[in-house]
C-alpha cells in the first residue's frame, strides 16, 4: 500500500466544500486523503443556477433542488432596448438533415416576418433546464455527506500562506494552527496560495473591462424560481431565485474595480487553483461553481498515487482554459450591449463575422456552450445573419417555413 | 450564390463532389461540369473505406445493396494490424466502442487494470466487430441501442473506379444542368481583379468559366497548388512512407470481412479482399528501401496470380496549408494526402465535401467561410496524423533502420501531450469534433503495447479478482455472439444475387455503433 496522502482544501466554504466531496468520493480507494479548512469571510450567501448536463457532484442534492426550484431557462434582458431572450445551453430548434436550425430560422423570418422570435424554438422539455439553489443550504448538504465521509474541518478567520521554490510549505491560520499537506487545493478568492508561486494572466481590459461587485439578497414574491440576467448601460446584473428567497449580484463596470484574469498554470508544484481561486471573472451565464466542478472532476482522473505528470498538469490546463474561454466570451457578447466600449474577443470576432456571413457557427471542441447555442447568443444580442449557406438559399422556403412553424406548434411557448 | 461550378479532375473525388453538389442542388439553377480525361489514370484511392461512406451514400439516396454490387464490395469490420508491435503479433483496430458504458470510468481502464494484474486477453477481444472478422462472420448491427450488438459499425472494401462509375451514373439521372467534359486541361487562367480561377482551357481548345472551382486534379494539384501557389505543410518528418507499390491479385477471401496492414522493415504491406479480387499495396519510405526491394517485398507477400503489372505510386505526407484559397477549393489529393493506413483517403474527400457544402455561402464573400474551412481542415488533418504516427510511434521494433528511426523522431507537441497522458495518467483525450475518438485510441494504443503504468483508482471499487471475473466474462459473452454471427460469404451471396432483403442500418457519422 502507498503511503498516505494528505491533500489540504483551502477557502471559500462552499467550494471547498464540493471540492471534498468530489475528491472524497473519486479517491475512496486510494492513499489520498482530503481534510479542508474553510475560510467563512470568503462565503457569501448566494442564489446560483446551474444547467444541465449537471455534474456528477450535484447529483446527491439534483433531486431535491430540481424537484423544489428547477428552472427552464435563464432571461436575459436588456434594460434600455426593453428586449429580452431566453438561454439555458441546450439547443434552438431541430436542424433538418441539410440545413441547420440557424439557417431554416433565417429563411423562414425572411419569408415570414411574424414568425416567432428564435428563443420561442429554445428546447424546454425535461431534458433541459436546470435549477436554482441556495449557496448555504447546498453548503450544510455536503457538509453533511462530507462529515460522514470523515472528511476533517477547521475553520479560521485567515491564513498566512508559506511558499518557496514554486512550493507551498505550510498554511497558518489566524488561530496559528500549522498545516501542511502534500497537496494543497485553493479555493481562495484571488487565489491566496496560487498567487504566492504564479502571477495571474489578465483579460484584455477592453474585452472585459474592470469591475466593481456587490451582492443583495431578498425575499422572493413569486413563490417560484427563476434565473434573469439583466443587461444595463454600464454594468450586468444577474438574480436567481429559489421559491423562497433571491439574490442579485451587479457587476458595475463603469469605475476602475476588480481586473478579469486567470491563472494558466493552475496546477504548479504541490498547488492547484480551482474555482474562484483559478480565475476572477463576473458569474453570469457560467457558474465558478460549475467551473471548479469540471476541474476537480477532471482532477479525480489524473491524479497518481506515485508521481505528477507534467502531462497531467497540461491536460487540467487545457480543460480549465476552454471553459475559461467560454466564460469570457459570453460575458464579452453580453457587455457589448451596454454602453460601454467593448472589443470582441478574438474568438467572438470569428464567430460574429460567420454567423453574419452565413447563419454559420464556429466548430470547435467545447466545454458548455455548443455551436448552436453560440449562434443563439449572437442573435439574442442582437446579431442577425445577412444571409445563409448556398444549399439553405436554394431550398424550398414553403417547405422550410411550415417545418419551423410545426415546431413552434410542437414546443408551446416560454 | 454561385452559378457555375467546375470540378477539375474525376476519379474519386471529383465524383464524389460532383454526386454531393448534384443532389444537395438538385432544385437549383446551378451549373456543375466536371472535366475529366480518361487518359488519365485515377490513382483510385481508398479501396478500403470507413462507416461514414454508408452516412454519404445514404445522404445522396444510393441503395446499399446497388452499390456494393456496383462496387464488387465485401464488408469491413475493421483493420488487422500484423507485425506492428513486433513481428508475430497481430491486433484488430475494430469498427467498434471498446467494452461498454460504465458507470466509473471508461472500459478501457477496467482493462488496463486487469492486463497490470496479469490477466492476458488483447484489447480488440472487447469489440463484436473484432470477434465477427476474425471468425469471418458478419452480421448488421442492432438498431436497438440497448442491445450489444448495437457497439459495432462496419464499412466496406469497394472498387473505388466502379464508385466513381455509379457516381457518374448517379450525376447524369440528377434532374440539374450537370455536364461531363472529356479533355485533358491545358491551361488555368486566374482572375486579374479578384485573383482566383476565372477559367480552364482543355487540351481540345475549350474555354470553360466558372465562378467557383474545385480542385480534384490529385496529388498534380493544378488548382490550388500549381496556379494558386498555395504551399503545403510536410509532415514527412513525421509520416516517412512515400512510396507505393500497388496490383490487384485474383485470389478472394470471402472469409476475411477485414483489411490487413502487416509492417515490414521499411513500411508495412495491404491486404484489401473485396468481391472478386484482393487488393495489395507495399508502402514504404524510399530513405530506407529501394523500389526494387519494395517490389520483392510486394511479390513475396501478395497471394494469387496479379492481375496488373505492379505501378510505383509516389507520395509525399503532407497537406496544402489552405484547401481554400479566393474561389477555389481542393479536395481529396490536391489538398493533401497523409498515408494509406487506416483507410482516410475517402473520409477527408467526404469531410471536405460535407464542409464545404455546409460553408459555401449564398453571396460571393467567401472571406469567413474560407477561414473556417480552412481551419476545419487543418483541425481535421492535424488529429488523423497524430493518429497515424501513434501506430508507428508505438512499436517495439528496432529492427531495421525504419524503425529506429521511427523510434527516435520527433513528435508533435500535441501527440506527446496525448501519448505522455495516457502513459503517465491512464487518460485519453478525446474530442467532440474529429474521426479518431477514444476508443480508436485505446485500441492502437494498448493493442500495440502501450502501457498505463498507475493503478486506475477509478476501478478499484472492484477487487482484482472480481475485475478479472468480469473482464474474462465479457469477453466470452462477446466471443459467443461473434460465433452466432453467420459467415460474411452468406449475406454477400444473398446480396449479389438479389435474394437479401433490402434492408440494412441507417447510416451514422462513427466509427463506434449505429447510434454513436
Amino acid at each position: 500500500m502507498n503511503k498516505l496522502k494528505t491533500i489540504l482544501i483551502v477557502g471559500d466554504p462552499l467550494q471547498a466544500s464540493i471540492t471534498a466531496n468530489i475528491l472524497s468520493r473519486r479517491l475512496k480507494n486510494t492513499p489520498y486523503s482530503c481534510s479542508t479548512l474553510f475560510i467563512p469571510s470568503l462565503n457569501s450567501s448566494r442564489i446560483k443556477h446551474v444547467f444541465r448536463p449537471f455534474a456528477p457532484a450535484f447529483s446527491p442534492i439534483a433531486k431535491e433542488y430540481l424537484t423544489n426550484s428547477q428552472i427552464s431557462h435563464i432571461k436575459i434582458a436588456h434594460e434600455s432596448e426593453g428586449s429580452s431572450f431566453n438561454f439555458n445551453f441546450s439547443n434552438y430548434g431541430q436542424p433538418s438533415s441539410t440545413i441547420t436550425f440557424h439557417q431554416a430560422y433565417q429563411i423562414a423570418n425572411n419569408a415570414n416576418q411574424d414568425i416567432p422570435c428564435f428563443d420561442s424554438f429554445l428546447r424546454i422539455d425535461k431534458d433541459a433546464g436546470g435549477f436554482c439553489y441556495d449557496s448555504n443550504d447546498t453548503l450544510s448538504k455536503t457538509n453533511r455527506i462530507n462529515f460522514s465521509s470523515n472528511i476533517y474541518n477547521t475553520v479560521t478567520e485567515s491564513i498566512i500562506v508559506s511558499s518557496s521554490e514554486k512550493r507551498i510549505e505550510y498554511i497558518e491560520t489566524k488561530e496559528e494552527q500549522r498545516f501542511t499537506a502534500d497537496l494543497y487545493i485553493d479555493c481562495t478568492h484571488q487565489g491566496q496560495l496560487i498567487r504566492t508561486i504564479q502571477k495571474p494572466i489578465q483579460v484584455n481590459e477592453q474585452e472585459i473591462p474592470t469591475f466593481k461587485e456587490s451582492h443583495s439578497n431578498g425575499v422572493n414574491s413569486k413563490g417560484s424560481s427563476c434565473s434573469e440576467i439583466k443587461i444595463g448601460a454600464k454594468g450586468i446584473s444577474t438574480t436567481s431565485s429559489t421559491p423562497k428567497s433571491s439574490h442579485t449580484a451587479i457587476y458595475d463596470f463603469s469605475e476602475k474595480g476588480e481586473e478579469c484574469y486567470y491563472f494558466r498554470n493552475l496546477w504548479t508544484g504541490n498547488c492547484i487553483a480551482a474555482g474562484t481561486a483559478y480565475c476572477n471573472i463576473p458569474e453570469l451565464l457560467i457558474c465558478k461553481d460549475r467551473l471548479l466542478e469540471t476541474q476537480i472532476e477532471t482532477l479525480s482522473k489524473l491524479l497518481s498515487t506515485t508521481k505528477t505528470s507534467s502531462y497531467a498538469q497540461r491536460y487540467l490546463e487545457m480543460i480549465s482554459e476552454r471553459l475559461f474561454n467560454e466564460m469570457v466570451d459570453s460575458t464579452n457578447l453580453l457587455l457589448t450591449k451596454t454602453s460601454l466600449n467593448i472589443s470582441l474577443t478574438e474568438r467572438n470576432a470569428a464567430r460574429r463575422a460567420l454567423f453574419i456571413s452565413s447563419a454559420a457557427t464556429h466548430k470547435e471542441d467545447h466545454s458548455m456552450i455548443d455551436e448552436n447555442c453560440w449562434g443563439g447568443l449572437l442573435r439574442g444580442i442582437g446579431i442577425t445573419p445577412r444571409a445563409t449557406n448556398a444549399i439553405a438559399s436554394t431550398a424550398n422556403k414553403e417547405a422550410i417555413l411550415k417545418k419551423v412553424m410545426e415546431q413552434v406548434s410542437r414546443r408551446g411557448a416560454l | 450564390m454561385i452559378k457555375h461550378l467546375v470540378i477539375a479532375g474525376g476519379g474519386t473525388a471529383g465524383w464524389m463532389c460532383a454526386a454531393a453538389f448534384c443532389r444537395l442542388f438538385s432544385k437549383s439553377e446551378l451549373k456543375i461540369t466536371l472535366i475529366e480525361s480518361e487518359e488519365i489514370g485515377s490513382v483510385g484511392v481508398g479501396e478500403a473505406t470507413i462507416p461514414h461512406l454508408r452516412y454519404f451514400n445514404e445522404k445522396l439516396g444510393i441503395n446499399e445493396h446497388d452499390f456494393m454490387r456496383e462496387t464488387n464490395a465485401t464488408f469491413k469490420l475493421g483493420i488487422e494490424f500484423a507485425d506492428w508491435k513486433q513481428v508475430g503479433h497481430s491486433y484488430i483496430h475494430p469498427f467498434g466502442a471498446f467494452g461498454f458504458e460504465t458507470a466509473h470510468a471508461p472500459f478501457y481502464k477496467y482493462w488496463a487494470r486487469s492486463q497490470n494484474l496479469g490477466l492476458d486477453i488483447p484489447a480488440d477481444q472487447f469489440s463484436i466487430a473484432t470477434h465477427m472478422a476474425k471468425l469471418g462472420r458478419f452480421t448488421y448491427p442492432s438498431k436497438d441501442y440497448n442491445q450489444l450488438a448495437s457497439t459495432f459499425s462496419y464499412a466496406f472494401h469497394i472498387d473505388a473506379s466502379k464508385y466513381a462509375l455509379l457516381l457518374r451514373k448517379f450525376c447524369e439521372g440528377q434532374q440539374i444542368n450537370f455536364t461531363r467534359v472529356d479533355a485533358k486541361i491545358e491551361a488555368v487562367q486566374t482572375s486579374q481583379t479578384y485573383g482566383g480561377i476565372e477559367s480552364i482551357t482543355t487540351t481540345q481548345g475549350e474555354k470553360i468559366e466558372g465562378d467557383f472551382f474545385v480542385d480534384c486534379t490529385g496529388f498534380r494539384s493544378l488548382l490550388l497548388g500549381k496556379t494558386l501557389k498555395v504551399n503545403p505543410v510536410d509532415l514527412s518528418k513525421y509520416l516517412p512512407c512515400n512510396s507505393a507499390i500497388a496490383a490487384p491479385s485474383d485470389e478472394t477471401h470471402p472469409d476475411m470481412p477485414y483489411s490487413r496492414a502487416s509492417a515490414h522493415t521499411a513500411g508495412w504491406q495491404w491486404k484489401i479482399p473485396l468481391r472478386h479480387r484482393t487488393g495489395n499495396g507495399c508502402v514504404y519510405s524510399s530513405e530506407y528501401m529501394s523500389d526494387e526491394q519494395a517490389l520483392e517485398h510486394f511479390q513475396k507477400k501478395a497471394e494469387g496470380n496479379l492481375l496488373a503489372e505492379p505501378r510505383i505510386i509516389r507520395f509525399k505526407a503532407q497537406h496544402l496549408e489552405q484547401s481554400w484559397k479566393d474561389n477555389c477549393v481542393a479536395i481529396g489529393l490536391s489538398s493533401g494526402f497523409l498515408e494509406p493506413l487506416e483507410s482516410t483517403g475517402i473520409h477527408l474527400i467526404q469531410t471536405a465535401i460535407m464542409k464545404l457544402t455546409e460553408l459555401l455561402p449564398s453571396h460571393g464573400n467567401y472571406e469567413v467561410e474560407r477561414n473556417e474551412f480552412n481551419m476545419q481542415m487543418k483541425d481535421e488533418y492535424e488529429k488523423i496524423r497524430d493518429f497515424l504516427i501513434l501506430h508507428y510511434r508505438i512499436t517495439e521494433r528496432d529492427d531495421s533502420e525504419f524503425w529506429r528511426y521511427i523510434t527516435s523522431m520527433p513528435l508533435p507537441d500535441s501527440l506527446k501531450q496525448r501519448i505522455g497522458l495516457i502513459k503517465e495518467a491512464g487518460v485519453i483525450d478525446t474530442y467532440q469534433h474529429g474521426l479518431f475518438l477514444e476508443a480508436s485510441w485505446a485500441y492502437v494504443y494498448f493493442g500495440q503495447g502501450g502501457k498505463a503504468e498507475i493503478d486506475f483508482h477509478e476501478t478499484l471499487h472492484l477487487n482484482n479478482e472480481d475485475l478479472k471475473l468480469q473482464i474474462s466474462n465479457f469477453k466470452n459473452e462477446l466471443s459467443n455472439f461473434g460465433n452466432q454471427a453467420p459467415p460474411q460469404k452468406n449475406l454477400l451471396d444473398s446480396i449479389y444475387s438479389k435474394s437479401a432483403p433490402e434492408h440494412w442500418p441507417s447510416a451514422a457519422l462513427s466509427l463506434y455503433g449505429v447510434f454513436s
